[in-house]
Order: C-alpha cells, then structure tokens, then sequence
C-alpha cells in the first residue's frame, strides 16, 4: 500500500476522525474549565453559605495557634473571619453523649470589630458516629440562640433547673451544643480584643470530669472544704460531693450531697446510693497516692469495678481533685456559682 | 409540518423513552426519591444534552465513517456531559449536589446513546433537534410527575414546600418507593395510551366503514343510473 | 475488621441495586432466568473490578497531577470501552464455552452505569472512611481497598440479579393482568428486594 493510498482509506479516514473529534472536545472542555472552574475558596464560600441561608460570602482563615483554645468543656478548632458580615465564624468541639459535637457559630461583631454584638447563627456541623440522640435536637432548638449580647449570657439547657431548659430528651448532645455556643463567643471575645482566654485553672490536675466553674471551695486555716461538681460520665449524672482536705494531705470528710446515680437495669438508686456510702467512708483517710494507686488499677477486679464503674470513676476523680489541687485552693478560694 | 407533529407525538407519547421504552431507569428512579426538584432538575439536563447531541451528531453524519461511530457518539455526548456537569457546579451548585453522581451517568444513559443511533444519524439537524427536545420533554415531564407522586408520599412536601405536616411514608423516598411509583406508572401509562388508542381504532374502523358504505351507497344508487343510460 | 465493614456495606448496605439504583438496566432486561443473571453479574462484577484496577491509578497518578481531572468522563469511558473490547476478544479466543454463558452479556456493560459509577465512587477520595461507613478516619484509601469495594460492590449486583431472576421465574407461572406484565410487574417484585435490603441499614458493627 503506497502512502497515496494510505490517505484514501477508510482506516485513515476513521482516525483522523476520532482524533479530530477528540482534539476538539479536549481543547473545548479545556476553555470551559477555564471559566467555569470552581475553585476552593469558592467551594468554602458555598459550605459557609449555610450560615447565611445560601447567601454566598468569603472568608479569611485566623490563626489560632499558640492561643488556649481549651475553653471550658469546648475545644476551638477553627476560626475564620467573614469579610461581607463582619462575623466570626467559629467550629468548635465539645463531648456529647458518646462521641464529639462539633458545632458552627458565627459570633456577630460591632462595627468597631473588637466588641462582640451576639450570636448570629448555631449549626450542627459534625458528630462523630457512636453521637446518639442528635436527631432530637430539632432546628427549633438551635433558633434559640442567636441573641444581641450582653455580659455574661450562657447557655445551659442541659441543667434542669435552668428555666430555659427543653425536654429533647438528648440532655448531654444539648449541653454540649450549648458548650461550644459558650466557648465560641468567649474565645471570639477575647480574640478581637488580640487577648487569649487564660485559663485559670490550667495547672489543675484531675480536672477531666470535674465542672470546675460549678464547684467552690473555701479555706479555714489549714482545712480546705470543697464542693465538687463533677461532669456527668456516660451514665450517671453529675455528682455533689463535699470533700474536706487537711494540711496533712489527707481527706478528712467526704459526703455526697447528690448522687448521680438513677436506677437502672441493674441496681436501684438506693442500692447505688449505699455502695457510694460505702466508698464515701472508705475514702476518708487516704492520701493522693492511694487514690492514684486506685485509679491506676484498671484490672477487671480492679477497684473501679464494683458494678457501679462510672460513678465510682467520678468519685475517686473529685477525690484526686481535691487532694492535688490543694495548695492552689489553699491560696485562692473560690466563690459558689 | 405533518412530520415534525410526529417526531413531537412520539417522542413525548408514543414512544415516551420513559414509560414506553423504560430507558435511562438509573437516574429516573434515583432522582424520583429525591424528590420533585432532583427530578425535573435532572430531566432538563437530559433534555439540554440530548438536544446538543442530536443536533451534533446530525450535523457530522456525513463526515463520521460508520466504523467509528460509537467511539465518536461517546465523545460527543461525554463532552457535553462535562460541559452541564460544569455549569451546573459553577452556577447551580445545590441542584448539582441534589443530582450527584447521576449528572454524570447521563453519559451511559441509553435514551441520549439510543436517539444517536436510532434517529440523528439518518435525519436532518432540524429534525433531530424537534426529536431531542420531544425526547427530553417526554423524559423530563415522566420524570417530575414521579417526583411529585415520591415526594408527597414520601416527605409530605411538594417542590420543598410543606404540603402536609404529619403525613409520610418515608419508604417512598427510598429506591423501593421508587420502583413502586415507576412500576405503576408504566402500567397506568400503557394502559391509557391502550384505550385511547382502541378509541381510535374504532373511530377509525367507523370512519372507514361509513366511508365503505357510503361508497357503495353511491355504487347503488349509480348503477340503477348507469342502468337507465 | 475494616475488611468485614467493607464487604458488609459493599454487598448488602450500600448495594448497587437496591440502594444507589446503579445497573438497572440490566438487572431489569436481563434477569429472566437464572442462568442469564448469574453470568451477567459475573461480567458485571470482572468489568468493575478490572476497570477500577485501571481507572483508579490513571486519575490519581496521571490525571490529578496534569490537572485535566474535568477530562474524567472521556477518559474513564474510553477505558472501559476498550477494556470491554479486549475481554470479550480474550475470552472468544481462550474459551469459547465461557464466552458463551458470560461472554454475550459483555457489549452491554459499556453503557452499564454500575461500572462508570464505582469507578467515579473512588474519584479524589483520600479517606477510606468517607466510602465505607464505620470506618475510623486516617485509614488510607488506596488501590487495593478500591479494587476489593469494586469487587465486592459486583457480588453484591451479582447477589440481587440472582435473586430477581428467581423472582420472575416464578412469576412467569403467575397470571398478570395485561397493562402490569412485563417492566411493571417486575418494577414492584423489585421494590421487595430493595425493602428486604433496607433491613441491612441497620447493620451496626
């Protein structure tokens, strides 16, 4: 076959075609993309765009390194500043029942950018799977929360007393909801101002399931008296225990005050309510070292294996709170709230 | 004009490449528990890529050796897939999050490859281009009815409006809902084309006799007349 | 364990059929007996595995670092096309009792969405998490974790084929009222199918 020939086949014909065809569709989808590629700011934009009801703005990321981003129960994740509105946007983590509660907030600005106006906008942006009960939380819930600011407004609908408190039936997914509220518009408030939150109680030990904000303890000479508010653990709810510690090192009262305990599969509240009794009496007496030595035994025998694991778990840590904190405390009492 | 009434007729009716050939049931029955928007929004982009394509592969009939067609269809129709599958993320970008993964299986849905092959390669551009629009809009108005149908059974709203405030049967917006409104569809579908048809079978049957009768009405009554000559 | 929660979700939560309404075309036209389903799920499930193998390292080697990521769609088609191709001309010429009971139902697959779709599943997904439900994140997912989901995603296509061609079996012996025989009657045995695998959402593991 000459070249001649070649050229006037049907072979020859096919691919030129093809290729032709191919040429012009590559080259054509090339030029479109040119115009129409989305990019990842503008992908951004969209995702914050459901802060705004679909309105699509921009937003710059702030660096929130070196800053303490541990703000009480509430981890801050990321912060980005909305340029159109002259919001802050925050993601901020806290633990619900069972996994971690990760929730959108813008904080809205005054117009001199450093003094915060209130709370624009409260969204569920993430749970982690084993999170139940998110589904309780109806969008009815989260419109409660944008509000104009004034000093010294938090959220607290997981505590029963609080009038403002809903029956979700999803008490710890909600209070965690209201922690990251809390912690966003205290992280932004301090951040506009170029500050950082310090946290006083940073150098605590045994802190992990205590509520220290509602907890207070007071000082007569060498006797510390604490009232501990732990954090409810998967399972009971928080405890009140009064716990007095001597100059000694050594606990020399412990009583509970509420117990967390409700009845379950198991025992009844009175039962959980003796075995607490029990361990309240047992753990007159002991020193930090002991307690450590009990919470470090995790063997299934283990002292924290009494069938009441969790409680037990909230006692002996208010305990270790209290002993280990106890030259802190000594020097700076602290008020009930 | 007789012709193009045709095209039209059939494309949305008559060969409807939803309820009578059952083409494209990917996407048809995904988008359909999705609702109505998903579902009209995705018989439109049908709709656009089918026209485009007829149009494109009409126009280059003579040029494409039939040995190569295929492969050249393919190309043509992935390329404007992309192409909607572009604007949409650009401009509208909550109905290409609704449409998802079935934006782009437009590319391996039968009715755009089908009406490629079965009509655009042997008709002019204008005819091709009435037989994807007929085709789309048979397609798109299939499509949106069950939506509407999956959509108010299935979540109680229409078009996202609430409709009822406690009624739903949430089966129907899963894939069996899904398969149960097409199912149904098809059968009431053929079932009325069936009797209009019937109909005018028999008007046409009348029609014809009438016309037979009367012919030899006419022969009779000729022929005492032709007698009489 | 990551392997157990892939083939759960791959073959029964997240089946092709019954809950992404992938491949319906054939599982609608070519289920009327078994021996047909079983082969066509057969090449369905070849065809998804080998054009994962393939897809799967041109858009995470080639395409993503040229940038021509928009170009998916004709690269990807073109591929299994060609695969489609060679498959059917290997097996014509190696074994042509295969060819027979599979080989048959190859030219359809090219336009079978089940096998453009799990190709696309895996498109700039870095996290084996985001497809495989349960999965904690960090776990990397990369070609053989693509190449197992696409193998078992077509035994699960080959599981339900077979279990609609037994469906329409028996209701070849059923008397069906004239406008529901054919796609209707089938369309409704089908919504069964995707009811009893609505169950396996509830798979907790």
């Amino acid at each position: 076959m000459t070249a001649k020939q070649f050229f006037k086949s049907t072979a020859f014909k096919c691919i030129a075609v093809l290729l032709c065809v191919l040429l012009v569709s590559g080259v054509l989808l090339a030029v479109a993309y040119g115009f129409l590629e989305v990019t990842d700011e503008e992908r951004f934009g969209r995702k914050i765009g459901v802060m705004y009801n679909g309105e699509t703005v921009t937003a710059t990321e702030q660096d929130i390194s070196g800053k303490n981003t541990n703000v009480n129960d509430a981890k801050i994740e990321k912060l980005w500043y909305v340029n159109e509105k002259n919001d802050y946007l925050v993601q901020a983590a806290s633990r619900g029942n069972g996994g971690n509660i990760i929730c959108w907030v813008t904080v809205r600005m005054r117009e001199n950018k450093v003094d915060v106006k209130g709370i624009g906008k409260v969204l569920l942006y993430a749970f982690d799977d084993p999170a139940e009960f998110v589904g309780n939380i109806g969008s009815d819930v989260y419109e409660r929360f944008p509000y104009d600011y004034y000093d010294g407004k938090t959220f607290s609908y997981g505590d029963k007393t609080s009038p403002e408190y809903i029956n979700t039936g999803a008490s710890y997914t909600l209070t965690a909801v209201c922690n990251d509220v809390n912690a966003s518009v205290a992280f932004v408030k301090a951040f506009a101002k170029g500050g950082d939150i310090s946290d006083p109680y940073e150098n605590f030990e045994y802190k992990s399931l205590i509520n220290i904000n509602k907890s207070s303890w007071s000082v007569e000479g060498e006797v510390v008296t604490y009232n501990i508010v732990t954090k409810a653990n998967e399972g009971p709810d928080p405890f009140t225990l009064e716990i007095k510690v001597d100059g000694t090192g050594k606990i020399t009262a412990y009583t509970i005050i509420t117990n967390g305990c409700a009845e379950d599969g198991h025992f009844t509240a009175d039962d959980y309510m003796d075995m607490m009794s029990t361990l309240a009496k047992d753990l007159t007496g002991k020193t930090l070292a002991d307690i450590e030595g009990y919470l470090a035994d995790n063997s299934d025998n283990g002292t924290l294996h009494t069938g009441a694991t969790r409680s037990n778990e909230l006692c002996y840590h208010a305990a270790a709170f209290a002993l280990s904190n106890y030259a802190a405390c000594l020097e700076t009492p602290k008020e009930g709230n | 004009m007789n012709k193009y009434k045709k095209i039209t007729l059939d494309g949305i009716i008559f060969s409807n490449p939803t309820f009578m050939l059952v083409l494209g049931t990917c996407p048809t029955l995904a988008m359909i528990s999705k609702g109505a928007i998903s579902a009209a929004g995705m018989g439109l982009c049908v709709l656009v890529v089918l026209t485009l394509a007829n149009i494109i592969i009409s126009a280059l009939r003579k040029v494409i050796p039939n040995q190569v067609r295929i492969p050249c269809y393919i190309v043509i129709i992935a390329t404007l897939v992309t192409l909607v599958q572009m604007v949409l993320e650009k401009y509208l970008p909550t109905l290409y999050d609704s449409l998802g993964t079935f934006l782009a299986l437009i590319v391996v849905n039968c009715i755009v490859l089908g009406r490629a092959e079965a009509f655009a390669n042997k008709h002019t551009v204008l005819e091709s281009a009435v037989d994807g629009i007929a085709n789309g809009i048979g397609f798109t108005v299939a499509l949106t009815v069950m939506g509407i149908v999956c959509e108010l059974l299935g979540s109680g709203t229409l078009f996202g409006v609430q409709i009822f405030k406690t009624f739903k049967i949430a089966m129907f917006a899963s894939p069996a809902g899904a398969f149960i409104v097409y199912g149904l569809s098809i059968a009431l579908f053929t079932y009325i084309i069936d009797v209009f048809q019937r109909a005018r079978r028999v008007k046409v049957n009348r029609i014809a006799r009438e016309n037979l009768l009367d012919a030899k009405n006419a022969d009779t009554a000729a022929e005492p007349a032709e007698a009489n000559v | 364990m990551n392997f157990v929660l892939l083939v759960l979700s791959a073959v029964l939560t997240n089946n092709f059929i019954t809950v992404k309404t992938y491949g319906i075309c054939p599982f609608l036209g070519v289920s009327k007996n078994t021996k047909s389903a079983l082969g066509m799920g057969v090449a369905v499930t070849v065809v998804m595995f080998l054009a994962t193998l393939v897809t799967y390292p041109i858009y995470k080697f080639i395409m993503t670092p040229l940038r021509i990521n928009f170009l998916w769609i004709i690269f990807f088609i073109f591929i299994i096309a060609a695969l489609v191709q060679m498959l059917e001309a290997i097996i014509r010429k190696i074994s042509p009792s295969l060819y027979n009971t599979m080989g048959v139902y190859l030219p359809l697959i090219t336009t079978n969405c089940a096998v453009l779709g799990v190709t696309q599943l895996f498109n700039g997904v870095t996290d084996l998490g985001e497809i495989v439900k349960g999965v904690a994140s960090g776990v990397e997912l990369n070609l053989g974790w693509a190449v197992l989901y696409a193998l078992f995603a077509g035994v699960g296509f080959t599981l339900v084929m077979v279990i609609m061609s037994g469906m329409r079996e028996k209701l070849n012996c059923c008397k069906v009222s004239k406008s529901l025989a054919g796609f209707p009657v089938s369309m409704i045995a089908a919504a069964f199918i995707c009811m009893a695998f609505m169950i396996f959402a509830q798979i907790k593991v």
